[in-house]
């Protein structure tokens, strides 16, 4: 089947599934790249917690920061569904830098992630993705911004009219009615620009060898397996990645290695029509068509 | 007092010359058509007939009266003639399109029976309400929620294939980790229940257990919709008394309980209680309610 045909297949799927969005999946090795919209900007949602662990990584690596220096951090005491970790905590705890990386990276714990924005804030994680060469890529606020939605407003009974807002709230040049979901406001970016970010990090590149190893160990870590990881993970592969969930917007970026080398970095950001809080169908239908991609990609 | 039932008693039995001959004609009693004058007598206040001659002779007052009386007369009589024929105007009602011919035209032999000239007009709920709105016709039978409802239809799920259980669950439609997305099965919704009291709660529940939404679709009319149903695993959303007419297998549906709801709207609301009291039964036949069902199973 060739590109065309392939790629106007996947949208309909997409579209019958209620989903649009942007998809990129490249190879590492060869720089070939099939994708679906890959420059449709989206707000970015959980997965600007990676160019956060790069940010206070290259501070601990500069020796600006110490990883095993202990923060207090102020307990979330989030109630509503969903967020995990020190997000949930009742009570204040001290807690490592380096160990506040691993909640927000692989638990994506929101709370540990504004404990690490209060050392380096957006603007500075902003500053050193420009350092690296890397565009497309906005930060602009911390995530306890992020959880201030409809959704954290209404009861769980009612949070199809979250859903529902967030879905026809949009205003032309994709502003939105609810700023975490306007991409002229919010963190946001690209499937094109958070691949450009997992090849810097799975390639050389401007950003210190030290520093991309630790932050890829963090993504092979990451706990959150049940999008794209299905599709992707086996024992002769490793799929390392993270996740970003935000009312309706499902996103996530990874590199799956295999045993004989070969290396893609997949990006896949979504927008659902569909006001629903869980929609299992929607996982399960971006994971295929980044795996379809991905298949395709390989066999050219 | 009965001003136009004397003056016609004082009309016949002027022009008859004869309080006997004048109240046969009128076909009133004689003793009616003395007492009908006496009365009109005293209203006017003067005397119309001269009691003393032998023949019923009106008075100078009597032939002054009589013009004007026998205008009141032909007026009156031609006014229940226009009332007959107005009786007789067609009355033009706008039914669901769904409705099988052979019971609209047992409600029209019906509606003849109670002196109404029925005139069904089927149309789908839309443009019903819209027929209503430009007079084009007198009543609309309207779509409205069930509780609402002067009539009630349940509403489920009917395939080609009949189904294992009593009770069909949406949720069970939901397309599998593993199965391919062509293999997901739509429930089409007929024009008739493009209405937000059916259509909403069911896009919820397609949402809420995960159903893809392409899988709940508006067809473009019942024959397409029926179409899908018959041609694939399709299910069609319709009243059991339609799947019964289309061969199909009905089963309620498990998330929630839908029926449509129906009243008569009309301009003038002695119309909709007219159509309402008089046609209850027979209408209830054309909508498919399961009280209209009972001798179909």
């Amino acid at each position: 089947m060739n590109d065309e045909a392939l790629l106007r297949e996947l949208r309909d799927e997409l579209d019958d599934g209620g989903l649009h969005g942007s998809f990129l999946v490249r190879d590492l090795r060869t720089g070939e790249e099939v994708g679906i919209e890959p420059d449709l900007e989206l707000p970015s949602a959980s997965l600007v917690k990676v160019p956060l662990a790069v940010a206070v990584l290259d501070r601990v690596h500069r020796g600006e920061l110490d990883g095993a220096a202990q923060i207090l951090v102020r307990p979330g005491r989030v109630t509503t569904p969903g967020p995990i970790g020190l997000t949930r905590f009742r009570h204040p705890a001290r807690i490592a830098i380096d160990d506040l990386l691993y909640l927000s990276t692989c638990l994506s714990d929101s709370a540990a992630s504004d404990a690490l924005f209060d050392l380096t804030p957006p603007t500075e994680v902003a500053a050193t993705l420009r350092a690296a060469g890397l565009r497309g890529i906005t930060v602009r606020h911390t995530m306890s911004t992020l959880n201030e939605t409809p959704a954290d407003r209404l009861s769980h009974a009612e949070v199809d009219l979250a859903h529902t807002l967030a879905i026809g709230a949009a205003t032309p040049g994709r502003g939105h009615r609810i700023p975490q979901l306007d991409v002229t406001r919010a963190n946001s970016g690209t499937a094109r620009s958070f691949v450009d970010l997992l090849q810097a990090l799975w390639t050389p590149s401007r950003i210190h060898p030290e520093v991309a190893a630790r932050v890829r160990d963090l993504m092979t870590a990451n706990v959150l397996r049940h999008r794209l990881a299905p599709d992707f993970s086996s024992d002769a592969s490793v799929w390392s990645s993270k996740t970003g969930t935000l009312l309706n917007l499902r996103h996530e970026v990874g590199v799956v290695e295999h045993a004989d080398g070969q290396t893609f970095a997949v990006a896949a950001l979504t927008a659902s029509r569909v006001p629903a809080y869980s929609q299992p169908g929607a996982e399960a239908l971006m994971a295929r068509v980044a795996r379809t991609l991905r298949d395709h990609l390989r066999a050219a | 007092m009965d001003l136009v039932g004397a003056c016609r008693a004082f009309v016949y039995v002027s022009d008859r010359g004869s309080f006997t001959v004048g109240a046969a004609a009128a076909r009133i009693p004689q003793p009616v058509a003395s007492r009908r004058i006496a009365a009109l007598e005293k209203h006017l206040g003067a005397p119309l007939f001269d009691r003393s001659s032998r023949r019923a002779t009106p008075t100078r007052f009597g032939q002054d009266m009589l013009p004007s009386a026998r205008r009141l007369v032909d007026l009156a009589e031609a006014m229940e003639h226009d009332a007959q024929r107005a009786r007789q105007a067609p009355f033009a009602l706008a039914v669901p399109d769904t409705c099988p011919t052979r019971e609209l035209a047992l409600l029209t032999a019906q509606a003849r029976r109670e002196g109404l000239r029925l005139d069904p007009r089927p149309a789908p709920p839309g443009d019903r309400a819209q027929l209503l709105r430009s007079r084009e016709v007198r009543a609309a039978v309207t779509c409205v929620p069930p509780e609402e409802g002067t009539w009630t239809v349940p509403l489920g799920l009917a395939t080609t294939v009949e189904p294992r259980v009593s009770v069909t669950y949406l949720e069970t439609l939901r397309v599998g980790r593993t199965d391919p997305p062509s293999d997901a099965r739509r429930v089409w919704i007929q024009p008739e229940d493009d209405v937000p009291h059916v259509r909403d709660p069911l896009t919820r529940i397609r949402d809420a257990v995960g159903l893809q939404p392409a899988q709940v679709a508006v067809a473009s009319s019942l024959t397409s919709a029926a179409a899908e149903a018959l041609g694939s695993t399709d299910l069609l959303l319709c009243a059991p008394g339609q799947a019964r007419d289309l061969g199909l297998h009905w089963r309620p549906a498990g998330e929630l309980q839908l029926a449509r709801g129906y009243d008569v709207a009309a301009n003038d609301a002695e119309d909709a209680d007219r159509v309402r009291e008089a046609l209850w039964e027979p209408l209830a036949r054309c909508l498919g309610t399961s009280a209209g069902d009972e001798d179909g199973d």
